[in-house]
């Protein structure tokens, strides 16, 4: 075992690795599986020896056994949003019966089913209840579909999983080996601003990329392309927020200013760890003509 | 190889040189004695346990008279249906309920003398107090150095996040 100096005192972490792994099957027990593959990650979480990274590889075994019979079971492959918490899960997450469901409609994930009535009297107020109808077939309308990443759990849009097929495992673990070069990113950025669909696909799919490469490193090796793709995401998503989604023709759905004001939200809170700053400084900073430039891509 | 014995006892000697007598069929719930035993024959002499001490010997053979009785589980049993539940019976969990120290060194000898039931009694007490616990109480629990760097820790933070959802 390849302990740290500082846990030799650890009793756990003494443990040979089977036992550790025994200890660590023992917590999964039906729903239990799901808190024991939490248990695992925190567990990993606490210390960096390597005899907890059984703790994680086993972890990814649970959580893979556990998709894959549910997959084989239901022929479900994507997320759904719960209807209390909101947060998009996998089906596991949810109820036999209500994984099975399709299309949209009223959904709660286990984690709010296990807090039982404290959370109908917690969480759902009339405006949380909207809020949960008009958020739900923004999927649909948009044809997101999203899974986790079995590697790091991260929920991707599915043109970042499509090419492992039902691995389904993003790019940025890069399971299979794909390395993603500069012109991958700057392809998906030059897709940006076709259409709605597209433009918020490629943007949250670059921004798969761009967690991805920031990483990596890859950005440090190019400041520019991290100054470009800051920029031009920044401004794609604005734009996609601002003069489409609210646009009235585009108006699809009663609530569709709620939908738009939780989307920006969403984008914007998503955005922010990656680029800092404020839209109007980055508008300021690369104005309109900047935008038609293509060729600042390709310096 | 050598004739089934009916010796009624065997000792065991633990590692600080402590001879115990024990009935052979609660010594055979080790499936390390009970096949030294019949590789042997007859054995007069005291049989090392050399990792074992005298009071963790003693705690194992304590869990051994108890559970004399009960089914040896069959060799092709898979090991899914042992890890299924995180229930241990009532007597068990008092027996486990020792010092940290001490229920490693119980899990640990339980491995060396390869007495699955006792191991899985172990893990299983183990799973149970970490069992609901952020890495933090876990490290507080077991005595674990934080060894990452603030940055490191933030990553796993961020990887991990979901794990804290409730």
């Amino acid at each position: 075992m390849d302990l740290s100096s500082s846990n030799h005192q650890c009793p756990l972490l003494s443990l040979p690795n089977e036992i550790l792994i025994t200890i660590l099957k023992n917590l999964s027990t039906g729903y239990d599986q799901l808190h024991a593959s939490q248990t695992c990650r925190r567990l990993y979480a606490a210390s960096t020896v390597r005899s907890l990274e059984a703790a994680y590889k086993l972890d990814i075994e649970i959580l893979a056994q556990h998709e894959k019979a549910h997959a084989k079971a239901y022929q479900i492959k994507f997320m759904y949003a719960c209807s209390y918490c909101m947060k998009l899960r996998p089906m596991h997450h949810f109820t036999k019966n209500q994984a099975l469901k399709k299309g949209p409609r009223t959904r709660i994930c286990l984690f709010c089913i296990s807090e039982g009535s404290r959370i109908i009297r917690r969480k759902t107020s009339p405006y949380r209840l909207r809020q949960c109808l008009v958020a739900r077939p923004m999927l649909y309308w948009f044809g997101l579909s999203i899974c986790a990443c079995l590697l790091c759990h991260r929920l991707r849009l599915c043109p970042s999983v499509g090419s492992f097929g039902h691995q389904r495992y993003c790019y940025g673990c890069g399971v299979k080996g794909r390395h993603v070069g500069v012109e991958d990113i700057v392809g998906w950025l030059r897709c940006c601003g076709t259409d709605r669909r597209t433009s918020l696909e490629n943007v949250i799919a670059a921004l798969d990329y761009f967690d991805m490469v920031t990483r990596m490193g890859v950005v440090n090796h190019w400041p520019w392309l991290k100054e470009m793709m800051t920029a031009r995401l920044y401004r794609t998503v604005d734009t996609i927020i601002t003069q489409e989604v609210q646009d009235p023709a585009n108006i699809v759905a009663v609530g569709m200013g709620e939908q738009a004001e939780y989307w920006r939200g969403v984008l914007m809170n998503t955005l922010h760890p990656f680029f800092g700053g404020t839209l109007t400084s980055l508008t300021t900073n690369y104005p309109p003509e900047w935008w038609q430039n293509e060729e600042v891509i390709d310096e | 190889m050598a004739t089934p014995s009916t010796q009624a006892t065997v000792k065991l000697q633990s590692n600080d040189n402590v001879v115990i007598e024990v009935e052979r069929a609660i010594a055979e719930r080790s499936v390390l004695i009970k096949n030294m035993l019949e590789d042997c024959g007859e054995v007069t002499d005291a049989i090392p346990i050399s990792n074992v001490n005298e009071s963790i010997l003693r705690k194992v053979i304590e869990w051994c008279e108890h559970h004399k009785n009960d089914p040896v589980a069959a060799e092709n049993e898979n090991d899914d249906s042992r890890k299924k539940t995180t229930d241990i019976d009532e007597w068990d969990q008092k027996f486990m309920n020792v010092d940290q120290e001490m229920l490693f060194e119980i899990i640990l000898a339980a491995n060396f003398l390869d007495i699955k039931p006792l191991l899985d009694t172990g893990c299983k007490t183990v799973a149970n107090m970490i069992k609901g616990k952020s890495p933090e109480e876990i490290r507080k629990l077991f005595n674990i150095q934080n060894d990452f760097t603030p940055e490191e820790e933030e990553q796993i933070r961020r990887e991990n996040e979901w794990a804290e959802d409730r």
